[in-house]
C-alpha cells in the first residue's frame, strides 16, 4: 500500500467507501469474498481525473465506474476453470454466485453512466472490456513463455486505464503505466491466499520452461524487471503520473516516501 | 402454427438482425470467435428482437434504429445463457453442447462478457439516454433475480409473491424492456409505450410460468434435458409451490431438501410424478392464462393494426405451448 498525505488517504478513503456503498447487495456481501479494491489503480485514476477540468462529481462518479468494471472483470477471473466433479454445495453456491456478482458489478457500471446521460463513455469503456476479454482469451491460450505471459498482463491491466485516459489526455507518453499496473497486479497476486488463475496459468508456463524456479520466485523477479521498466520511462511520463509511479518504487521504504511527499 | 409463421412477414428484418448479430460477435481471437460463432448458432426464438420489431410499428419504423435495439437485447440475452450455463454447470443447451462444456468455464466467461460489452458498443449508437437508463436498470434487476434464485433455493417456505417477483426479475422485465425499447426507438406515443411493455411484462410472466410447468410435463427428448431439472436443482417453482399445499407432500419435500448431497433424479421421481399428477398443474396453467388475459387488454390500448393482431397471437402462442 502507498502510503500517502493525510488529505490524499482521506479523499481515498471517501472514494472507496462510495465505491463499496455502491456494490452493496446483501446477499453477494454476505456469501462471497469482497472484490479487491485496488488502490493502486484507484490513485492512478484520481491523478487522471485531476489533469481534466471535470467537476468533482463527475471525476468521482467516473472513478467509481471504472473500478466498478476493474472489479467485475477480477471477479470473473474467480471463477473456477472447470467445476470440480465432487463439488460440495458450498463450493457450487460460491461458483454460481461469484459469476452473478462480477455481472451485477458490471451492469452497475452501465447503469450509473446511463444515468448521468454518458453514453459515449459507456460506449468507451464497453470498447476497452472487449478488447480485455480479447487479451484474457490470449492469455489463457496463447503464452506460453512466461516472457510473453507477463506482457500480455502487462498490456491486459493497463488496457482499462489506457482507454478511459484517451477521453481526456494524449496517451501517447502513457506507456510506463502499463508497467505500473503490472507491478500493482503481481503484487496482488503475491498477497492472494488462494491459487487464482493466473498463479495456475503461469506455473504451468513455469513448468514447461523448467527453469527451476517457483512461481513466487518469479514473479518478484517480474516486479524487479517491472519496476526497472517503470523507473526507466519515468521522463517520458506526465509529471503527476511520474511522481505516483515515484511513490509505487519507493513502496515499504518510508524514509525516501516521506521525503518525497514533503518534496 | 408453428411461432415463426405468426410474424413470417418480419422475415426479411429478422434475418437482417441477424447478420448485424454475426458481425457484431466477431472477435479477434479464434476461440472467442468460435465461442460466439456457437452460442449464436444454436439459435433460440429470437423472441426478444421480434418484440422489438413489433413494437417499433407503434411509432415510426426505421429498421436501423429499431435494429440496434434488438440486435443489443438478443446479445445481452445471449451473454446472460452463456453464464447461466456456468451456473447450472450446464453441458447442453437446446441439445447441443455448451460454451463451458466445449471449452471451459473461462471461455464462457470471457464470452459472456466480451458479447455484454458488444451489446452496450452497439447500442450506444442509439443517442436515447432514457432508453439505455431501462435497459440498465433492467440487467441490475435480472442480476438480483438470479441472486434471489440461489438465495431462495431449497427454501420450502416461501409465499407465492416470492416465486412472481422472482420470475418477474428473471424473465419479464427484459421481454418488457424488449417491447418498450423498440416503442422508444421508432417514438412511439407514451400511451403505446406504456401498454406494450405492459403486455411484455404480463406475457413474459405467463412465459416463464410455462416453462416451469414443462420442466414437470414436456419429454426428455424436448427439454433437451431430464424432466424436473428445476426441483432437482432445489429452484422452488410455481407447480412445486403449489403441491406444498399438500402438508404430507411439503413434509417429505422437506425431509429430501435436508439432504442435498443425496438428492439426485431417481429421489425426486416421486414428488415430479405427484407434481404431476396433482392439480398445481392445472392451477399453474391458470395462473398463466391469467397474465394472458391482462397482456390481451393491454392491447386493446393499441390501435388495431396487423401488428397488434401479431402480439396476440404470439401471446396466445405462448399459452399453448408445449415445449
Amino acid at each position: 500500500m502507498i502510503v500517502l498525505s493525510y488529505a490524499s488517504t482521506e479523499e481515498l478513503h471517501t472514494l472507496r467507501n462510495k465505491i463499496e456503498k455502491r456494490m452493496q447487495q446483501d446477499y453477494l456481501d454476505k456469501n462471497t469474498e469482497a472484490p479487491f479494491l485496488d488502490e493502486n489503480k484507484l490513485l492512478l485514476l484520481q491523478t487522471l481525473f485531476g489533469q481534466t477540468n471535470l467537476p468533482d462529481k463527475q471525476q468521482t462518479d467516473y472513478t467509481i465506474t471504472i473500478m466498478l468494471i476493474q472489479m467485475a472483470l477480477d471477479t470473473h477471473d474467480k471463477v473456477i476453470v472447470t467445476t470440480k466433479t465432487d463439488e460440495t454445495a458450498d463450493e457450487r453456491k460460491n461458483r454460481q454466485l461469484t459469476v452473478l456478482a462480477g455481472t451485477y458489478y458490471s451492469a452497475l457500471y452501465y447503469q450509473i453512466l446511463a444515468g448521468l446521460e454518458e453514453i459515449d463513455m459507456v460506449a468507451l469503456l464497453a470498447t476497452s472490456i472487449k478488447e480485455i476479454n480479447e487479451q484474457k482469451m490470449s492469455l489463457h491460450y496463447d503464452a506460453t513463455t512466461s516472457e510473453a505471459f507477463f506482457k500480455k498482463l502487462g498490456q491486459l491491466e493497463g488496457c482499462l486505464f489506457r482507454t478511459a485516459a484517451s477521453r481526456f489526455i494524449d496517451t501517447a507518453r502513457l506507456d510506463p503505466l502499463d508497467d505500473y499496473c503490472l507491478i500493482s497486479r503481481l503484487q496482488q497476486e503475491v498477497r492472494e491466499e488462494n491459487q487464482t488463475s493466473l498463479l495456475v496459468k503461469l506455473a504451468s508456463i513455469i513448468e514447461m520452461e523448467q527453469s527451476g524456479l517457483t512461481v513466487m520466485q518469479v514473479i518478484q523477479q517480474e516486479i524487479e524487471a517491472a519496476k526497472r521498466r517503470l523507473l526507466a520511462g519515468l521522463d517520458t511520463l506526465p509529471p503527476a503520473f511520474a511522481k505516483l509511479s515515484r511513490k509505487l518504487l519507493l513502496q515499504g521504504n518510508r524514509q525516501e516516501e516521506l521525503f518525497l511527499e514533503e518534496g | 402454427m408453428k411461432l415463426p409463421m405468426i410474424y413470417s412477414y418480419l422475415k426479411k428484418d429478422l434475418d437482417r438482425i441477424e447478420d448485424a448479430m454475426t458481425n457484431t460477435i466477431r472477435a479477434e481471437h479464434p476461440v472467442l470467435e468460435d465461442a460466439s460463432v456457437q452460442l449464436l448458432r444454436a439459435g433460440g426464438k429470437r423472441i426478444r428482437p421480434v418484440f422489438v420489431l413489433l413494437s417499433g410499428k407503434f411509432g415510426t419504423y426505421e429498421l436501423p434504429r429499431i435494429q440496434t435495439v434488438a440486435v443489443a437485447l438478443e446479445l445481452i440475452h445471449m451473454a446472460s445463457l452463456v453464464h447461466d450455463d456456468v451456473i447450472d454447470d450446464a453441458e447442453l443447451r437446446r441439445g447441443k453442447p455448451t460454451v463451458k462444456a466445449k471449452w471451459d468455464n473461462k471461455v464462457a466467461m470471457y464470452a459472456g462478457d466480451y458479447i455484454f460489452a458488444r451489446s452496450l458498443e452497439y447500442l450506444s449508437k442509439l443517442e436515447e439516454p432514457r432508453a439505455h437508463q431501462i435497459l440498465a436498470h433492467t440487467i441490475v434487476e435480472l442480476c438480483v433475480g438470479e441472486v434471489e434464485q440461489i438465495r431462495d433455493k431449497y427454501r420450502i417456505e416461501q409465499h407465492l409473491k416470492d416465486y412472481l417477483r422472482r420470475i418477474r426479475r428473471k424473465t419479464a422485465i427484459l421481454i418488457a424492456a424488449s417491447a418498450r425499447l423498440g416503442a422508444i426507438a421508432s417514438g412511439a406515443p407514451l400511451e403505446y409505450e406504456r401498454a406494450l411493455y405492459r403486455y411484455g411484462y404480463y406475457v413474459g410472466m405467463s412465459y416463464q410460468i410455462i416453462d416451469d410447468v414443462l420442466d414437470f410435463t414436456a419429454s426428455e427428448a424436448d427439454l433437451g434435458k431430464p424432466a424436473g431439472g428445476d426441483l432437482l436443482q432445489g429452484n422452488m417453482t410455481l407447480p412445486a409451490l403449489l403441491a406444498c399445499e399438500d402438508r404430507f407432500f411439503k413434509e417429505r419435500l422437506t425431509q429430501a431438501f435436508h439432504n442435498t448431497e443425496a438428492l439426485d433424479q431417481e429421489a425426486l421421481q416421486p414428488f415430479i410424478q405427484h407434481i404431476k399428477t396433482s392439480d398445481s398443474i392445472k392451477r399453474s396453467l391458470e395462473i398463466s392464462d391469467r397474465y394472458l388475459q391482462k397482456a390481451y387488454q393491454e392491447l386493446d390500448k393499441l390501435p388495431p393494426t396487423r401488428d397488434r393482431n401479431t402480439l396476440k397471437q404470439i401471446a396466445r402462442h405462448i399459452g399453448k405451448r408445449s415445449s
